[in-house]
């Protein structure tokens, strides 16, 4: 899951997906807007799959745990490293 | 009967025991015996002003005589007083038809120790009559002897394992409803299934021919599990498999049957053609990703 597998492919792994939130995330966003940013920027590229709200959140339990992003005041935004 | 068949009676049999109270309680008793003695033992019941002549079964075998106590909760006095006054109308009525004498309770905890030795007073006082008891653990084992189509008739049908594995694997049911939906590919690919992986698992050239025949569609699977907007659901589908697979090897079945017993999971060879080459496909594309059947590892390779 976090990485490419048989039956998930690179753009769909987590860690592709964490690192696409990373890139829409320039200042503090709400979630819903990160997931609008993240869809938005999935739909630009042809022949990207579709990823759902549940995969999407996964992603960001997954740059939570490695302390990429912070959540204070309703606001995600990129850890300080 | 096979052990999840038995499973499912136990569950069933400890559930009737457990929620029947008072006549409820006696009528399960009394066709469970029916079932275990036929022609043997006779439910006994109340007939107008007679009663039931402080019985609620016979046993003409053994000449025993069955009192049934279900109450919703077990007070000490009150089955006392039953026992004695069950077991002394009993030996008046009966008299020498009666030589046994079981008290048949609901008390899955067994009986109180006053009771215990109230029994064997009354046996000690009374030594022509032999006395006993049944509890959830002798019931059991009465009814746990039971054929299959007996314990049916009493507690519902249960599935086998084989009825079980028959059932097709539900959560597929949306790729194989989706794979004739979708626009085919322009150039399927006419590759054979791999020679030395159809060798390594022993499967029969008729086995090769109908997955030369899914491999057609193959993308369309692909396609399919690539777009899904859930992206670990071709993941959970080839779990599925897998554990479908293991099980299946498990018990020893022949390659063949394997892939039998794996076609009908995926959704069988009835129905439309759609149907059977879209199962045929799902069964390529598992094949072909090493999900089912095994991996044709090269001599000298690397492990």
């Amino acid at each position: 899951m976090i990485l490419p597998t048989k039956h998930i492919r690179p753009e769909r792994a987590l860690l592709t997906v964490g690192a696409e939130v990373l890139a829409c995330l320039n200042r503090p966003m709400t979630v819903s807007k990160v997931w609008d940013e993240v869809r938005e920027q999935r739909g630009k590229s042809v022949g990207t799959a579709p990823i759902n709200y549940d995969w999407f959140v996964l992603a960001l339990n997954l740059l939570f745990m490695l302390n990429a992003v912070t959540f204070e005041n309703g606001l995600l935004r990129k850890a300080v490293t | 009967m096979d052990e999840l068949q038995r499973f499912i009676f136990q569950i069933k049999f400890e559930n009737a025991f457990l929620k029947n109270e008072g006549q409820a309680f006696e009528d399960m008793f009394a066709a469970i015996m029916g079932h275990t003695f036929p022609g043997d033992f006779q439910p006994v019941r109340a007939y107008g002003n007679k009663g039931d002549r402080k019985s609620d079964g016979y046993r003409a075998s053994d000449k025993t005589i069955f009192q049934c106590y279900g109450p919703r909760s077990t007070k000490l006095d009150a089955m006392q007083a039953k026992v004695d006054t069950d077991f002394n109308g009993a030996l008046g009525h009966w008299g020498a038809r009666m030589e046994r004498w079981i008290f048949v309770h609901n008390d899955m905890d067994g009986l109180p120790a006053d009771v215990v030795q109230q029994l064997v007073d009354l046996e000690a006082a009374n030594p022509t009559v032999k006395l006993g008891s049944m509890g959830y653990a002798e019931l059991f084992d009465v009814v746990m002897s039971l054929t299959p189509t007996q314990l049916t008739d009493l507690f519902g049908a249960a599935p086998t394992q084989t009825t079980l594995s028959q059932l097709e694997f539900m959560e597929l049911q949306p790729v194989i409803l989706a794979i004739p939906r979708m626009e085919p590919d322009d150039n399927p690919p006419l590759t054979a299934p791999s020679a030395t992986k159809l060798q390594a698992n022993d499967l029969s050239d008729a086995a090769a021919g109908l997955l030369r025949v899914g491999r057609r569609q193959e993308r369309l699977v692909e396609r399919f599990f690539e777009q899904y907007p859930v992206p670990n659901f071709g993941e959970e589908i080839a779990q599925g498999f897998r554990d479908r697979y293991q099980a299946l090897r498990d018990e020893g079945a022949s390659p063949d049957a394997v892939f039998a017993e794996l076609q009908q999971f995926a959704g069988g060879m009835s129905g439309s053609p759609e149907h059977q080459a879209a199962v045929l496909a799902v069964m390529s594309y598992f094949f072909e990703r090493c999900d089912i059947f095994e991996d044709h590892i090269e001599e000298g390779a690397a492990t």
